[in-house]
């Protein structure tokens, strides 16, 4: 058994030193590249404690990836609700560890009127 | 030590041959302003003795940073675009002269004029404005579109930019899709917005001089005015729509969702701005359209700066971090073409 407290927590813990401690005492290219060291860290923790989806093991309408992809490309899969909603649910998991604030984009679309 | 600080002297001898100059010497050690994924941007200030242009002038020199992506084009196409722009009357910083000889800083670059200003998006974006200086900063920015997109093919000047043999929309569907492939990335979200927006394709209008990374942070920015518009390495003949929805992107708003116009201010400002000093009128759906391709563009491009750092070419983080807004931007393009929004006719 890993030793307490584990990856996430030591993550968390260090980006939050980072972004509430380090930053405000640096300024310009240092203070710059804290944030990113911050970021890539927050991004790492919620790598380590993001657990795979069962529900999208399986691709819908191909028997794989590289399938779903040419299908796509090839046009037989135009508009068709199950795979939209399958891509969708696929990049909101990938969103909620990447940036999870981009997950409320969802609900918007000010370019459709 | 930087290129730039080592090859100082040479340089200087240079711009003494250009400038037609008995002498050339610097002020103060040059300062590097931005240093971005793709270029070196070096501030020098000049002593120029005899020949026309004697006198200080503070320049810039642009340069290739060591590594650079696939799509930008070389320094010296720049360069060309930019005095083409310079003579259309854009805002552009003045280019003065460019070299092609590596022995003098290492890599090819060009010198231009200085200009007063902040181009950090992030910042711009967080400066407090009144409502009608944003509206102002909008309008600008309509403004340096519609001269941007009274240039139009052919042009002698600019021939090493290819004229696209199919409409724009579909010619940039292709050359994403072999962005893909030569990446050897399988995304499906990508695809998918990929797929719409061949079958959703607006019909062919002008075909101008787009601009293509039109946005507030590559905008020259001073007391609320636009002084300048950078970054020309991107250009090619397309449709000028797709300048004005780069422009509007979600993706290019700094964090300021609530202001459509990069984080400033409102469509309507830039729309109407624009229709009036283009004489194009701007239909919304074709602007969305370019959106949803703006966001698979860009992410297109993040997957190219990913993969540099990813093959060990250049360990970089930012490189790396930038991998990271490949999911929010699929995942934006995805939701903008929810089955409801595919054509009726499909093919």
């Amino acid at each position: 058994m890993t030793q307490r407290p584990g990856p996430e927590d030591l993550l968390e813990t260090a980006v939050s030193v980072l972004r509430e401690e380090v930053v405000g005492e640096l300024s310009g290219k240092a203070r710059y590249q804290a944030l990113m060291v911050a970021n890539a860290i927050a991004i790492a923790a919620r790598q380590v404690g993001d657990t795979p989806s069962e529900d999208l093991a399986d691709v819908p309408a191909a028997a794989d990836a590289a399938s779903l992809v040419r299908a796509i490309r090839e046009g037989t899969l135009d508009g068709r609700v199950d795979v939209h909603d399958w891509i969708v649910r696929k990049l909101r998991a990938q969103v909620s560890v990447s940036n999870p604030k981009a997950l409320a984009r969802e609900t918007v679309d000010d370019a459709r009127s | 030590m930087p290129a730039m600080h080592e090859g100082l002297e040479r340089f200087c001898s240079f711009v003494a041959g250009s400038a037609d100059a008995a002498a050339v010497t610097h002020v103060a050690e040059p300062a590097m302003l931005s240093g971005g994924a793709i270029q070196e941007n070096w501030g020098v200030t000049l002593d120029i003795t005899g020949g026309p242009q004697a006198g200080r002038h503070e320049v810039v020199v642009r340069m290739d940073a060591p590594s650079a992506v696939a799509a930008s084009h070389g320094r010296m196409r720049e360069f060309a675009l930019l005095r083409v722009a310079f003579e259309a009357g854009v805002t552009v910083p003045e280019p003065l002269w460019a070299c092609t000889d590596e022995g003098v800083l290492g890599r090819p670059f060009f010198v231009m004029r200085r200009i007063a200003g902040i181009a950090a998006g992030h910042r711009v974006v967080r400066m407090a404005r009144t409502p009608a200086e944003a509206r102002a900063l909008v309008i600008d920015c309509a403004t340096q579109l519609a001269r941007i997109h009274a240039i139009g093919p052919p042009d002698t000047r600019l021939d090493f930019l290819d004229i696209p043999k199919e409409p724009p929309a579909l010619a940039a569907v292709g050359a994403h899709r072999r962005a893909l492939d030569a990446l050897g990335v399988m995304h499906p979200g990508l695809e998918w917005a990929l797929r719409w927006a061949e079958v959703a394709a607006p019909l062919p209008g002008d075909l101008v001089l787009c601009h293509q990374d039109f946005r507030i942070g590559n905008l020259m920015v001073d007391d609320h005015r636009l002084t300048g518009v950078l970054d020309w390495e991107f250009a090619c003949w397309g449709d000028p729509i797709s300048d004005v929805a780069w422009l509007c992107a979600h993706c290019w708003r700094f964090g300021r969702d609530d202001r459509p116009v990069g984080g400033i201010g409102e469509r309507a400002d830039l729309y109407d701005a624009y229709e009036a000093a283009s004489g194009r009128s701007i239909e919304p759906a074709r602007v969305r359209y370019w959106e949803v391709m703006a966001h698979v563009r860009w992410a297109i491009l993040a997957l190219q700066q990913a993969d540099r750092h990813l093959s060990g070419r250049e360990t970089n983080l930012e490189l790396a971090l930038t991998g990271h807004v490949v999911p929010e931007l699929a995942f934006e393009a995805v939701l903008m073409t929810r089955p409801d929004a595919w054509p009726e006719a499909r093919p």
